[in-house]
């Protein structure tokens, strides 16, 4: 049995659409209703989509008080459980404290390592070779609650920011599911976090070594960097750039290659790793 | 070229050269990281450049799509 009899889903993509089946899964056994809320907009939102083809209760609101508003009307109506997933919004100090709301959010690290903003970038450019996932209960401070489940993965030497993501993102939903009947009946053994309190939480407009390097630098230096800054065509970061021959250059693509790929051609130049494998900078001049 | 391509999508994930349905998306194989590795996958392994504006469902939402998209890129 369960006290809440509400269970709302923020957030997108794939986490939060494997989140939200699982709890519409189960949710027979349970009796809650399902609410699924888009707060910010993105294509290919398969929560979204999970959302309509199952005839789920689904809202967009993408404005932060509206939603707020929301939350706590809802609260009104009996204990809500809010599942928090690739969620930027910042659950305000009135529903964090709202005595009918828990909530429950995703961190794509293992805390309290990492808390904030882009943890599988910092991971990457900070040289972990293991991170992980979190799932915690939310308090009034950033990814400060205590911890429910956590999972660990590995960082290898070629691992891209958005290859790390897609690792996160099936450890969230493995780790959700065997989660989550727990949180419903609030019988978690949770553990708290051991917090710094010099702890640094990484802000949404800090990039890894602000987006540029130094040409001279080693190969695997330049590589971290452009690894950590990598999430495809997500372009969540602008294009790493650095100064080539007196000119900034922005680096469009890169890839580590072998002696016999090399390929003299212009915009392109070639780091040495010093084992016979080369880093190719594609690049365009600013 | 299309074999090749099929090859590049199936090293990313193979559900995607066996699906045979109208869209990747609502059949939940394909999501937002996905796309994101099936564009850089292409990329790398076809030394092309896919600009952002490409980058929608309507192009990648089947094998035959994406194929098409990538035929318009390099002619």
């Amino acid at each position: 049995m369960t006290k809440y009899n509400q269970v709302m889903v923020i957030g997108y993509g794939l986490v939060t659409r494997n989140v939200l089946s699982f709890i519409d899964s189960v949710s027979d056994r349970h009796g809650y209703s399902i609410t699924y809320v888009e707060h910010e907009k993105y294509p290919f939102n398969g929560a979204k989509k999970y959302a309509e083809s199952n005839k789920l209760e689904s809202f967009l609101i993408d404005d932060k008080y509206e939603l707020t508003s929301f939350i706590l009307k809802r609260a009104e109506l009996g204990h809500l459980l809010i599942i928090s997933a690739s969620n930027n919004f910042l659950f305000p100090k009135k529903v964090v404290e709202n005595k009918n709301i828990r909530i429950v959010n995703f961190h794509n690290a293992l805390l309290p390592n990492l808390p904030g903003r882009n943890a599988p970038s910092w991971a990457i450019y900070n040289g972990y070779e293991k991170t992980g996932i979190t799932w915690h209960y939310v308090d009034a401070e950033i990814d400060t609650g205590d911890i429910i489940i956590q999972k660990e993965c590995s960082i290898y030497s070629d691992t891209k920011a958005y290859e790390l993501v897609t690792v996160q993102m099936k450890l969230a939903g493995d780790a959700f599911m065997e989660c989550f009947e727990k949180i419903l009946a609030d019988s978690v053994v949770t553990k708290k976090q051991d917090l710094d309190p010099n702890r640094k939480v990484y802000k949404s407009s800090e990039i890894p070594g602000d987006g540029m390097f130094d040409i001279n630098d080693s190969a695997e230096n330049i590589y971290r960097l452009l690894r950590a800054m990598d999430y495809g065509k997500n372009d969540l970061f602008p294009h790493p750039t650095t100064i080539y021959n007196g000119h900034m250059i922005t680096v469009k693509r890169y890839k580590k290659v072998s002696s016999e790929e090399k390929m003299d051609s212009a915009n392109k130049l070639y780091i040495p790793f010093g084992d016979g494998m080369f880093l190719m900078l594609r690049y365009d001049m600013r | 070229m299309e074999e090749k391509i099929l090859k590049i999508l199936a090293q990313v994930n193979e559900d995607i050269v066996t699906y045979d349905g109208d869209n990747l998306f609502d059949a939940g194989i394909l999501d937002s990281l996905q796309a994101v590795e099936v564009i850089a996958s292409l990329e790398d392994n076809l030394d092309i450049d896919i600009d952002a504006e490409y980058v929608i469902e309507d192009n990648l939402k089947t094998k035959e799509a994406i194929i098409e998209m990538i035929k318009k890129i390099i002619d």
